[in-house]
């Protein structure tokens, strides 16, 4: 029921003034979509690193291995590493080489 | 040509022969699959291992899209399977409805299914028997690195305690 009265200010805003506001349905194609395209970029995107990861990295790996130079070095470093602990166990003055003097000498002093 | 979101099959049999004919027919590779034992509440735990052995014998399945089992047996001896209890724990990524697409949609679905073509021409075996190899080396190296730390950590002590 309308509520106009003659003197009303309003009167011929009344309407656009009362009307509700239309309420957007819950499935707005255009956000859908957006979605829709968001998701199908990323998933080529996807598509793309795997392709890449399986294809040039894969082949790389394949074909430029250093596995065999970095062992070579890596072993020759631990040889080295493992020297040098070694000599410097058995240096004089050191705790260790003192210790197993002592016990040889306990054990076999006669 | 198949939209990349969730398909879920329900399976059948847990007769092997029967399992493995109606996972063969599966086009594992054009879309994520979710494999529903709830027909099979009894067999649950054999047909995970029939899918699984089937998974370690076709291990290019496995890519771009790893297939999921929805079960209630909660661990498999199989890495190659993904258990899932529910649908609540599958990767959000795929879970998309699917609709009829508009140009620009459609421009980028023929992109992926380009991509997939491209993706279904590598050799899977060749590519993971090197990645497994590249592995084995690291882990070799990651032991050797170990042990030079180890050794490191020995003569910084002896400096120490020996006030060299």
């Amino acid at each position: 029921m309308s509520t106009k009265k003659p003197d009303d200010d309003l009167i011929g805003f009344r309407d656009f003034i009362d009307q509700e506001p239309k309420q957007k349905p819950v499935n707005d194609k255009r956000q859908v979509g957006h979605e829709m395209a968001t998701f199908l970029e990323r998933e080529s995107a996807r598509m793309g690193n795997l392709v890449d990861f399986f294809e040039e990295k894969v082949f790389m790996l394949k074909h430029f291995e250093q596995y065999n130079q970095i062992r070579q070095k890596a072993n020759a470093q631990l040889f080295e590493k493992r020297q040098k602990v070694a000599n410097s166990l058995f240096e004089e003055g050191r705790s260790l080489k003192k210790n197993i003097d002592e016990i040889l000498r306990t054990h076999f002093r006669n | 040509m198949a939209f990349p979101s969730f398909k879920k099959i329900t399976l059948n049999s847990s007769e092997p022969d029967l399992l493995i004919a109606q996972l063969d027919q599966l086009d594992f590779r054009s879309r994520p699959h979710i494999l529903s034992l709830h027909k099979l509440p009894n067999q649950q735990e054999a047909c995970i291992q029939i899918i699984g052995k089937y998974f370690q014998d076709h291990p290019q399945k496995l890519f771009p899209y790893p297939p999921y089992v929805l079960t209630t047996v909660k661990s498999s001896p199989f890495k190659e399977v993904s258990l899932i209890n529910s649908e609540d724990q599958l990767p959000k990524f795929f879970k998309v409805k699917e609709r009829p697409l508009n140009h620009k949609e459609t421009n980028l679905m023929n992109r992926i299914e380009l991509q997939q073509k491209n993706f279904h021409n590598i050799n899977m075996f060749e590519a993971l028997e090197t990645i497994s190899k590249y592995a084995d080396n690291h882990r070799e190296l990651a032991k050797i690195q170990s042990e030079m730390d180890y050794l490191d950590h020995i003569f910084a002590e002896l400096e120490i305690w020996d006030g060299y």
